[in-house]
């Protein structure tokens, strides 16, 4: 793994740890667009440049996008009680998930994913990036996936619009943050 | 024929339907209640005449019906048939014919009571049952009417039920029957078990090669339930107690019919009892010892059906005393006059009582020979064959029973009597003194109440009158039986009954040809035993009353140990039923209660619950605890993957 | 270590990051984003393997699941505003209804 690779994992690994650690859920978003340009750094150095593109628009540009929409419009702010890792749930969970890495790590030790540890191909068969050959590949071989997804999409927007279009009551007695919280 | 042996029991039992049907409705049809079961027990007699003819006209036949196949677990198979031989025919006539005398009588006793409908309907599901009992050609039909029966008496003996004391009676005869059907049960199972056939006929064949010991087991089970059933020495205490019933009832099945099951039972099995001495030995002990008991009891009761019920034990004892010197016929012939006499006496009781108002205490009967004569004779001639009186038919009968008795030791070859009681004296030596003892006793007692009941002055409150001819015809007619039957008919019917299987004929052939001194003093002798016990009982009764009185006042005690029953009830209450029911408790208390309803029911409710009440905090509402299971499942699948399926590099 | 494994113990890492995320946080367009987070630790995955064994499945997987990502943000989003509307806030402990 060259330098940059791992410079660049690095900086990915710090931005991820933002995303889970903000306060504030606007700075969590804004980290994981920069996670996403870390990532989409990862696929160019790897030699798929496309792939790289697909995800700097696609990924970063447009989901992210709706997510800060959506934050803005909720109007959230850093809120008050807050997630700190020192409550001992979550210092559970933390080692819990640390077990977890520990046995990803011993996974990938000892070879399971089946890969012999070798050097990275250049991206020679990957020819313009990868661009045309996935194109032939992905209107060929995989073309019953890709219309699945364009229906896929298409029942997302549905789903989307329909529950959350605006209810016309208004929000009712006994409805709301006040009325859940003294119910408590 | 085989059609009209099917019809014989079917009559009674259809008969019972239509009578319940039709007669319940209203109170007007309760009138067509008796008449509808009496005719078809009227029926059924008809019918067992036309088969009886049918039967003697070949010899040596029988007439066998077969209605279905009742079951069959190879290789065993009980079919629901009839057999129609010279037993059977003589019982059937006896039951058709006697039944229906008493259900015309029961038209006139009853004729008040508003349950008319249902008491015939009992009556005549009785009759069925009866015939189902005597008429089945294998042991389980026998035994269907065996239940069938017991069933019955249970339901007539409580037939006024409104009063509990009828209902404990009705419960108490039922019980008791049934520990003796326990036994027969067993005796049903181990003779299934040797031979593999419960068919009277299969069975008689296959007797003889069986196992002697199971031989004698299975004697001594079958008795079991006979001693239940007849009333025997230690299960005849339902019986008097059974007086609770209706007299009719008294009349037909405690005294007629049912109670003879018994020795009917042993009378078929005779195969099965002649290859079985020690057993015999026993039925001979029992019968003697319950005769004399039960006659012991009798002197000393003041209510006339009492007196007739002890009576009746003591005469089944009898007939177990001929069973037990394997002369079967000599037993059977008692049961056909025991059923004319002491039909007719307690008829006569009934008469009696019905025209007393339903009185029952003979201390307050007295003189009545004048106001019911008809009564009065039938009742003095039936007295007479009870006790013996020569020439009547119980005479006969009696006589003949204790002849073989005595002579046993000689006349059944198969027969080991080697059992000596009191030092030297042969077993059946001391059972004929016995019964000539409990002879005179019976004459006694029954004299006694013929006349507390019908000399003297009335010492009763009301106006007794005779009664109407509806019951007083069937009265004269078993009078005449009871009279004549043996004199005219008694040679003849113990040929008749003899002839019908071998091995009677060693016992009961001799009872009759062996017209030798001895027997003619024997003969004597009983006569003058009863004509003795009759004679002390008309001067105790009449002239010389002072006797008992003073008799009562010396012997305190053995008065109160009679009149106590020999305190046998209670003997059973404090150690049987006191224990038992303790034991009941004590389960009901402890399993019951704490075990089932409150570890097993309340406790797996209580389980459930507790356990729903910790699962419940699993669904905490917060979505990151089910992410969190979630994650910890999805951790525990990844690793058992890596465990257990490696890929190989 | 070779490229590949690096590429591989990157992306655990980061998947588990993304889990801890998901477990841990109160609010939920957080945990929106934590879940993105683990698709795209999945993603370089994918590529890593793809370009590894000269093969194009792999990336033709990014692609879909690039697809099935924004899809699913769409309607997740959708969820979170009536979230919003309903209980007039997005933290997962006010959202507890459903308790047993």
């Amino acid at each position: 793994m060259s330098l940059a690779a791992i410079i660049f994992s690095i900086l990915t690994i710090i931005s991820s740890l933002g995303v889970i650690g903000c306060a504030n859920p606007l700075n969590s978003a804004l980290c994981l667009v920069l996670t996403l340009f870390f990532v989409a750094a990862h696929y160019a150095m790897m030699g798929a440049h496309f792939v790289a593109a697909i995800q700097v628009l696609v990924y970063a540009g447009a989901i992210m996008v709706l997510v800060i929409f959506v934050i803005m419009l909720l109007g959230l702010e850093r809120d008050e009680s807050s997630s700190d890792f020192k409550k001992p749930r979550n210092v559970l969970t933390a080692a819990v998930i640390g077990l977890f890495i520990g046995m990803l790590i011993v996974a990938v030790q000892s070879g399971v994913a089946g890969a012999p540890v070798d050097g990275l191909a250049d991206a020679s068969i990957v020819n313009d990036g990868g661009g045309h050959a996935i194109g032939q590949v992905l209107f060929t071989r995989y073309v019953l996936p890709f219309e699945i997804t364009g229906m896929l999409l298409l029942a997302a927007i549905i789903g989307a619009v329909y529950i959350a279009h605006e209810q016309r009551k208004p929000l009712a007695e006994g409805r709301g943050l006040k009325a859940v919280r003294n119910r408590e | 024929m085989e059609k009209t042996l099917l019809l014989v029991p079917l009559f009674p039992l259809v008969g019972a339907l239509l009578t319940y049907v039709i007669s319940g409705k209203d109170e007007r049809h309760h009138r067509m209640a008796g008449w509808i079961a009496t005719f078809a027990a009227v029926g059924s007699f008809i019918l067992t005449f036309q088969l009886w003819r049918a039967l003697s006209a070949v010899e040596g036949s029988v007439i066998t019906a077969h209605a279905w196949t009742w079951f069959e677990v190879l290789p065993f198979k009980v079919e629901f048939a009839f057999l129609f031989d010279r037993l059977a025919a003589v019982m059937t006539l006896i039951i058709t014919g006697v039944g229906s005398l008493i259900h015309l009588y029961a038209i006139g006793y009853m004729s008040h009571d508003p349950e008319r409908p249902r008491f015939f309907a009992y009556l005549n599901l009785f009759l069925f049952a009866m015939l189902l009992l005597v008429l089945g050609d294998n042991l389980l039909v026998m035994f269907v009417g065996w239940e069938g029966v017991g069933l019955c008496s249970y339901l007539l003996i409580g037939f006024w039920h409104r009063d509990m004391g009828n209902a404990v009676a009705g419960q108490k005869a039922f019980v008791v029957n049934r520990i003796g059907d326990a036994g027969f049960l067993l005796g049903m199972f181990l003779l299934v078990m040797m031979t593999g056939s419960l068919e009277f006929q299969q069975l008689s064949q296959q007797i003889p090669y069986v196992d002697p010991m199971m031989i004698e087991l299975a004697a001594i089970l079958l008795f079991i339930g006979a001693v239940g059933k007849s009333a025997q020495i230690p299960l005849y205490v339902w019986l008097p107690d059974a007086m609770a019933g209706p007299t009719p009832v008294s009349a037909l099945i405690h005294a007629a019919t049912m109670v003879t099951a018994g020795v009917y039972m042993m009378a078929r099995m005779q195969v099965l009892y002649s290859f079985a001495p020690a057993a015999l030995s026993v039925v001979l002990i029992v019968g003697t010892l319950t005769a004399f008991v039960a006659a012991t009891i009798a002197i000393v009761q003041n209510d006339i059906k009492k007196v007739l019920a002890y009576s009746t034990v003591s005469q089944l004892g009898y007939m177990f005393m001929a069973m037990g010197s394997a002369a079967f016929s000599n037993g059977i012939f008692h049961v056909v006059t025991h059923a004319f006499f002491k039909a007719c006496l307690f008829m006569g009781a009934g008469s009696v009582i019905h025209g007393c108002h339903h009185e029952q205490d003979m201390r307050k009967f007295g003189g009545l020979w004048r106001k019911m004569p008809l009564t009065f004779v039938t009742y003095l001639i039936s007295t007479l064959a009870i006790a013996g009186f020569p020439f009547t038919s119980g005479f006969f009968s009696k006589d003949a029973i204790l002849w073989t008795v005595f002579n046993v030791a000689e006349d059944a070859p198969a027969m080991n009597h080697t059992v000596v009681v009191f030092g030297d004296i042969p077993l059946n030596l001391f059972c004929w003194g016995v019964g000539v003892l409990t002879a005179l006793m019976t004459a006694f007692y029954m004299t006694r109440s013929l006349m507390m009941t019908f000399f003297g002055k009335y010492r009763g409150h009301h106006e007794p009158h005779e009664s109407p001819m509806v019951m007083t015809i069937p009265l004269m007619i078993l009078a005449a039986l009871a009279a004549g039957f043996g004199f005219v008919y008694g040679e003849a019917f113990m040929e008749y009954l003899v002839g019908w299987t071998r091995i009677d004929m060693q016992v009961g052939h001799h009872a009759l040809a062996e017209h030798n001194e001895v027997y003619h003093t024997l003969e004597l002798f009983s006569m003058g035993v009863a004509i003795l016990g009759i004679v002390i009982g008309v001067l105790c009764y009449s002239v010389c009353s002072g006797i008992p009185k003073a008799l009562v006042k010396h012997a305190k005690g053995l008065h109160n140990f009679l009149v106590n029953k020999w305190w046998v009830d209670e003997f059973y209450q404090a150690v049987l039923i006191r224990p038992l029911s303790g034991f009941s408790t004590f389960l009901f208390k402890s399993i019951d209660r704490v075990l089932i309803d409150g570890i097993l029911v309340n406790g797996s409710g209580m389980f459930v619950e507790a356990g729903g009440d910790v699962l419940r905090r699993l669904q905490s509402g917060r979505t990151s605890s089910y992410a969190f299971l979630m994650f910890v499942s999805l951790f525990l699948l990844i690793l058992l993957y890596l465990v257990f399926m490696p890929v190989p590099i | 270590m070779g490229a590949v494994t690096g590429y591989l113990y990157l992306s655990a890492l980061l998947f588990s990051l993304g889990v801890l995320g998901v477990l841990v946080g109160r609010n939920t367009i957080v945990i929106l984003m934590c879940v993105e987070l683990m698709l795209n630790a999945v993603n370089i995955a994918f590529e890593a393997l793809s370009v590894h064994f000269q093969t194009l499945d792999g990336q033709i997987a990014v692609f879909f699941v690039m697809s099935v990502a924004a899809a699913e943000v769409a309607v997740g989003l959708a969820i979170v505003i009536t979230l919003f509307r309903n209980y007039l806030s997005v933290e997962t402990h006010d959202a507890v209804t459903l308790r047993g």
